[in-house]
C-alpha cells in the first residue's frame, strides 16, 4: 500500500508548475524631465542652427502602454545589442503601418503634468499595472489638460537665437480633428507609438518616464515666426507656419519620450 | 390537536411527505398510497455499487465513480433548477452568472465545462448537448425540465461505458423524469426581486409514475440590475404497457427570456465605480426556445431487453453578451474610419436535431451466473444554422459578421457492450464504441477581415480575395471514426465493499468554427483512468454509501475559455488527476451526503494550471422530515427541513492568480397538511456576497478617463440572499389520504 501512496501523494500534491502562467504586476510610476544640471537653463541647438533655449515645457503625459511589438528602426541600443542584432537581425517593417495593435502588456491610466526641464523624478500617483512578459514598445496617448497647461497637451516657450536674431516664442500642442489627417483618426493623431522600451514589468518595480524636449524644434526656422506680431513680447507659432509644423510633428515622436524600468523602486 | 404516534411503518409512509416548495417529495408524498411504480427490468436491479435505489434506466455501475442519484428526500434543499441536482454527484460544481435561461457552467473532475462541452446530458434517453453551437460545442441547456419531475439523475463520471456518446469527456449525467406522486399538485413560490413561479403537475390515477403532465410558469426582476426574466415550460410523457413492452412518448416544450448583466471589473466595483450586481451593458440578454418529441420502447424479458428510441427537436437561441467593453473594434484597413463600436456580441442558432438509438441486451447463465451482452446503435443529426455578429454599443445594429455558419453535424455511433461475471467476486463490464463524427459545414462567409486590393470598404463577406473573383460562400466537410474501448472491472463486494478499476477513451466532436476542411480526425481524444472502493451497507438502520476514488484524464486538445469570443475556444491538450470522497446516509426520516474533491487540470506543453478549475470542492445536503406530536382534525402534519451547503477553494485563474473561494448555505423548513403545505426558503442563507465566475482578462468599458488595457480581475455575481415561501396545493385521492389515521397507520 505503501507504495502505492507515495506516488499518489506525488501525483496530487501542488508542484513547481502551480501556477497559470506569467503574473500580474503592479508597480511605481515616476515621470520627469531630461537629467540635466537643474541650475541651468535647457539650451540646444536644432538642426536649423538655432540656439534654443527653454523657459517652460510641460507636457500632460498619460496614459502611457507597454507593447510587445518591436520597435522601428533608431531603437537606442548598446554597442553589443547592435553587434548581436547583425549577428542575428531581427526583421522590421518600414514605417509605422507595421505597428498594428500588438499586445499590451502594462499600462498607465492617470495623466500627469510634466515639467520637462525638471530633472527630478516625481511619482505618478496609482502607478501602473499589468503583466509580467517583455515590452518593446512603449506608447504615449496625448490628451489635453487644463490648468497649467491651458486645454493642451504640451505647451512650451522659450527663446531661440541665431546670429544676432533672438526670437521669443510660445505654443503649445492641442490634441483637435486640425491634426487629423484624411483618412486618420483623432485616436491615431494622439498617439505616440513605438517608443523603444525593452522593459519587463515586474512586481514592485517602477517604470520611468522622461521627456526630452531637445528634438522638438528640429526642422524650425523661428526667422518665420517674427513676420507676424508678438503679443506680450513672445511670438506665438501655429500649425500654419513651419514652427509649428515642425512642433506639431516632432513632439509626437517617440524620441520626445525615453523609457526605462527598474525592478526596484 | 393530539399527539400523533410515530412507528417505523408510519415513518416509512411519511418519507415522502415532508417535503415543501418546490422540491420533489411534496410530490412523491401522495405516492406511497397509489399503486407503486413499475418494477425495475431485472438488468436494473442488479446494481452493486452506488446508492442507487432506482438505477434509472438500466445502467450497471460502470465505475467508483458511477453514482445513481435518488433525489428523494434531498429534494427538500433548495435548488432552483434540475441542472441544481447535479451539486448532488460528486465533485460536482455548478455556477450561472450570466443569466436565468443561460446553461449552467459545469466544474467537474478538473474541467471546465463551461456549458456543457464535456458533460453529456441526457434527459430520459434524449441527449442534450449541443454540436455546433454558437455558444460553444456541447452546449447544455436544462432549463427546460422542470425540476420537480427529476426523480433520478444517473451520473457517471469519465467515460467509461460503451452507451456513453459525444461530449462525455468529464462524464455523462442522465436525467430521469418521472411523477410517483398521484395526482394533481399546485404550487406557487414567490418573494425576493419579485419573483413568481407558478408549477402545475399532474399524475393521473391508475397510470404509472412515467405518465405525467406538468407546466410551469415563472417571472422574476431577479436581483441586481438586468437579471429579470421570463419562463414558461412545459413537459409531459404518456407511459403505457402491454406485457413485456413498455412504450413512452414525451414532449417538451420551452421558452424563456432573460436578461444578463455579464461581468464587472473588480477594480471598478472596488473603486466604487459599479455595484457589485450592477452592470455595464443592460443589452446583455438572451432568447431561447426549444420543442421536443421522443418516442420509446423497451421490451424486457428474461433473457433479453431490447430498445428503440427516436426524438427530433427544434431549437431557437440568441445570446447578446459582452465581456471585454469596448476593446476589440480596432480600426482596420479595410474599413471606414469609426469609433470603438462596442464588443457586445450577438450569436443566434437555429437548430433541428433528429436521432435514434437502440440495442439489444441478451443474457445467458454460465457457471450458474448471469452473462450479458449488448449491442447498439445511436444516430444524431443537427442542422445547424448559426452566426455570430457585433453589435453597436446601445443600438443593437450589426456592424461586423465574426461567422455565418450552416452546419450539417452527424454522430453515427455502434456498440458492443458485455457483462461478465467469471466468479462470484468478479465482474468485467465493458466493450467497444465508435463513433462515426461527419461534417458539412458551408462558410457563407469565408473572406472576411483581410485587405484586398479594389475591394470596397466595410464590406463583409467579399467575393474577391487576392487572386481575384470567388464565391463569398465555402464548404468544409470532413469525418472520422473515434474507436473507444472502455471497461471496468469490480471485485467484491466484501462485507459491502467493492474494489472498482475502469479505464476508457472518449471523444468529443469537433467544433466547426475551427474545422479545416478534409480534417481527418474531427474529435479530441480523451484518455481515462479510475480505481476505487465503494462501500455500500445497511448499518444500524441507515443505508451506507460511501466511495474514495483516484482518477486521471488525458485530452488531446482541449476547450478553454476566451473572453473575446465570449466562449471556449482550442487550446492544446490538458491532464487532469484528483480524488475524491463522497458518502451518503438514508433512513426513513434522515438524509444526508457529502463528498469532497481534488482537482489539478495541467496543460501538456507548460505544464501550468488549466485556469478557472476549481481544485477543491466540498458539498454536503442534508434533510430530515418527521411526523409532528400533534393532529389537525384528527390528520397529522407533517414538518420537514433542509440544508445545503457548498464550498470552492479559490480558482486559480489566469497569470498565477487565485479567485476567492465560495460558501453558501441554503435552507428550507415547512410543513405539510392534509392538501396544504406551506414552506419557507433561503438561498444564500448567510447573504454571502460571492463571485460566481472569476476571470483574469482584458477589457476596457470606459469606466476610467482612459482605455484599460492590460488584464484585470472580473466576476460575475453570485446571488444574494433570497427568500421565498411556497404554498403547495394537492388534489386527489392520495392527498385526500394525506396524514389520516388509515394513512399514517400503515
Amino acid at each position: 500500500m505503501k507504495r502505492l501512496a507515495l506516488p499518489l501523494l506525488l501525483a496530487l500534491a501542488p508542484g513547481c508548475g502551480d501556477t497559470t502562467g506569467s503574473q500580474r504586476v503592479t508597480f511605481a510610476v515616476e515621470a520627469a524631465g531630461i537629467e540635466r544640471d537643474a541650475a541651468q537653463p535647457l539650451s540646444f541647438t536644432n538642426d536649423q542652427g538655432w540656439s534654443i533655449t527653454l523657459s517652460e515645457a510641460r507636457v500632460a503625459l498619460g496614459p502611457l502602454y507597454l507593447n510587445t511589438i518591436a520597435p522601428l528602426e533608431g531603437d537606442r541600443r548598446s554597442p553589443l545589442q547592435r553587434l548581436g542584432d547583425l549577428l542575428l537581425p531581427s526583421a522590421y517593417a518600414d514605417g509605422e503601418a507595421h505597428l498594428g495593435s500588438g499586445r499590451i502588456v502594462a499600462q498607465v491610466t492617470t495623466q500627469v503634468e510634466v515639467d520637462a526641464l525638471a530633472p527630478a523624478l516625481t511619482a505618478v500617483p496609482g502607478g501602473g499595472d499589468g503583466i509580467d512578459v517583455p515590452a518593446l514598445t512603449a506608447e504615449v496617448w496625448l490628451f489635453n489638460r487644463d490648468g497649467a497647461l491651458g486645454g493642451a497637451a504640451v505647451r512650451v516657450a522659450g527663446t531661440a537665437r541665431r546670429d544676432e536674431l533672438e526670437v521669443p516664442f510660445e505654443g503649445s500642442l492641442v490634441i483637435d480633428q486640425s491634426l487629423v489627417s484624411a483618412g486618420g483618426s483623432i485616436d491615431e493623431a494622439r498617439k505616440v507609438r513605438g517608443i523603444p522600451a525593452r522593459v519587463t514589468p515586474s512586481e514592485g518595480g517602477a517604470l520611468r518616464v522622461r521627456v526630452d524636449p531637445r528634438g522638438w524644434f528640429d526642422g524650425a526656422d523661428f526667422r518665420e515666426l517674427t513676420t507676424g506680431a508678438a503679443r506680450e513680447g513672445r511670438y506665438r507659432f501655429t500649425a500654419q507656419d513651419n514652427v509649428g509644423r515642425a512642433f506639431l510633428n516632432r513632439v509626437r515622436s517617440r524620441s520626445s519620450f525615453t523609457v526605462s524600468f527598474s525592478p526596484t523602486r | 390537536m393530539e399527539p400523533s404516534r410515530s412507528t417505523p411503518n408510519r415513518r416509512v409512509a411519511l418519507r415522502f411527505c415532508g417535503c415543501l416548495g418546490a422540491s420533489l417529495s411534496l410530490i412523491a408524498a401522495p405516492a406511497l398510497a397509489q399503486s407503486p411504480p413499475p418494477a425495475a427490468p431485472p438488468a436494473e436491479a442488479e446494481a452493486s455499487t452506488g446508492e442507487a435505489v432506482v438505477r434509472g434506466r438500466g445502467q450497471p455501475p460502470r465505475g467508483a465513480g458511477d453514482v445513481n442519484i435518488t433525489v428523494g428526500q434531498l429534494s427538500q434543499v433548495p435548488r432552483s433548477s434540475a441542472g441544481d441536482l447535479l451539486r448532488l454527484a460528486p465533485g460536482m460544481f455548478l455556477a450561472n452568472g450570466l443569466g436565468e435561461g443561460h446553461a449552467d457552467q459545469v466544474f467537474l473532475r478538473g474541467f471546465d465545462a463551461r456549458s456543457g462541452q464535456d458533460l453529456e446530458f441526457s434527459v430520459n434517453g434524449v441527449p442534450i448537448n449541443e454540436p455546433a453551437h454558437p455558444h460553444g460545442q456541447g452546449y447544455a441547456d436544462t432549463h427546460f425540465l422542470i425540476p420537480e419531475l427529476v426523480e433520478s439523475l444517473h451520473v457517471l463520471e469519465g467515460p467509461f461505458d460503451p452507451r456513453q456518446g459525444d461530449f462525455a469527456v468529464a462524464g455523462s449525467a442522465q436525467y430521469s423524469l418521472r411523477l410517483p406522486a398521484r395526482g394533481a399538485h399546485i404550487q406557487y413560490r414567490g418573494g425576493s426581486y419579485n419573483t413568481h413561479r407558478t408549477v402545475a403537475l399532474w399524475g393521473p390515477e391508475g397510470e404509472s409514475a412515467g405518465t405525467f403532465g406538468g407546466a410551469e410558469l415563472a417571472t422574476s426582476d431577479g436581483y441586481g440590475q438586468n437579471r429579470s426574466y421570463q419562463r414558461a415550460t412545459a413537459n409531459a410523457q404518456y407511459e403505457g404497457r402491454s406485457g413485456a413492452l413498455t412504450w413512452r412518448v414525451l414532449a417538451m416544450s420551452y421558452g424563456i427570456r432573460y436578461r444578463s448583466a455579464g461581468v464587472i471589473r473588480e477594480d471598478d466595483h472596488l473603486a466604487g465605480r459599479i455595484g457589485f450586481y450592477d452592470t455595464y451593458d443592460p443589452t446583455q440578454g438572451s432568447e431561447v426556445s426549444r420543442h421536443l418529441v421522443s418516442a420509446e420502447v423497451d421490451s424486457t424479458r428474461t433473457a433479453s431487453v431490447l430498445r428503440a428510441q427516436a426524438w427530433a427537436s427544434l431549437r431557437s437561441f440568441r445570446l447578446r453578451e459582452n465581456f471585454t467593453g469596448s476593446l476589440l473594434d480596432v480600426q482596420q484597413p479595410y474599413q471606414s474610419l469609426h469609433a470603438q463600436r462596442g464588443d457586445l456580441i450577438d450569436q443566434a442558432a437555429s437548430t433541428v436535431d433528429v436521432g435514434m438509438r437502440a440495442s439489444a441486451r441478451l443474457r445467458t447463465t454460465w457457471r450458474a451466473r448471469t452473462q450479458s451482452l449488448e449491442l447498439g446503435a445511436y444516430a444524431r443529426h443537427n442542422a445547424v444554422d448559426s452566426t455570430q455578429q457585433r453589435l453597436r454599443a446601445t443600438t443593437d445594429v450589426p456592424y461586423l459578421t465574426d461567422y455565418s455558419l450552416d452546419n450539417s453535424v452527424s454522430n453515427l455511433a455502434l456498440y458492443l457492450d458485455a457483462e461478465l461475471r467469471p466468479l462470484g467476486w468478479v465482474v468485467l463490464r465493458g466493450g467497444i464504441r465508435a463513433d462515426l463524427f461527419q461534417y458539412d459545414v458551408l462558410d457563407r462567409c469565408a473572406v472576411r477581415g483581410v485587405t484586398v486590393r479594389g475591394a470596397p470598404l466595410d464590406a463583409e463577406c467579399l467575393s474577391v480575395d487576392r487572386s481575384g473573383y470567388r464565391s463569398p460562400s465555402q464548404r468544409r466537410t470532413s469525418g472520422g471514426i473515434a474507436w473507444q474501448p472502455r471497461g471496468a472491472l469490480f471485485l467484491g463486494p466484501w462485507k459491502g465493499v467493492t474494489v472498482a478499476m475502469s479505464a476508457g477513451l472518449g471523444a468529443r466532436s469537433a467544433d466547426p468554427v475551427y474545422l479545416g476542411n478534409d480534417q481527418q480526425l474531427p474529435f479530441s481524444p480523451i484518455t481515462a483512468l479510475e480505481g476505487g472502493v465503494v462501500f455500500d451497507r445497511r448499518l444500524a438502520g441507515l443505508a451506507l454509501s460511501a466511495r474514495a476514488l483516484y482518477y486521471r484524464t488525458h485530452v488531446g486538445q482541449d476547450l478553454i475559455f476566451n473572453e473575446t469570443e465570449g466562449r471556449n475556444t482550442l487550446a492544446s491538450g490538458t491532464t487532469r488527476q484528483g480524488a475524491l470522497v463522497a458518502a451518503r446516509a438514508t433512513n426513513d426520516w434522515l438524509d444526508l451526503s457529502a463528498h469532497l474533491t481534488y482537482a489539478r487540470a495541467t496543460f501538456d506543453d507548460d505544464g501550468n494550471l488549466v485556469p478557472y478549475v476549481p481544485e477543491w470542492v466540498a458539498r454536503f445536503d442534508g434533510a430530515v422530515h418527521r411526523s409532528l406530536p400533534w393532529r389537525i382534525r384528527g390528520r397529522a402534519i407533517t414538518a420537514s427541513a433542509g440544508l445545503g451547503a457548498t464550498w470552492v477553494a479559490p480558482r486559480p485563474l489566469p497569470f498565477s492568480e487565485r479567485g476567492q473561494s465560495i460558501f453558501t448555505v441554503d435552507a428550507q423548513v415547512g410543513a405539510r397538511w392534509a392538501y396544504y403545505e406551506l414552506g419557507f426558503i433561503a438561498q444564500n442563507l448567510f447573504d454571502a456576497q460571492y463571485a460566481w465566475g472569476q476571470y483574469n482578462f482584458t477589457s476596457d468599458f470606459r469606466s476610467r478617463d482612459y482605455p484599460t488595457l492590460v488584464p484585470a480581475r472580473h466576476f460575475t455575481a453570485g446571488p444574494p440572499r433570497q427568500l421565498f415561501v411556497v404554498f403547495t396545493l394537492h388534489l386527489g385521492a392520495a392527498a385526500a389520504r394525506h396524514g389520516a389515521p388509515t394513512e399514517t397507520a400503515r
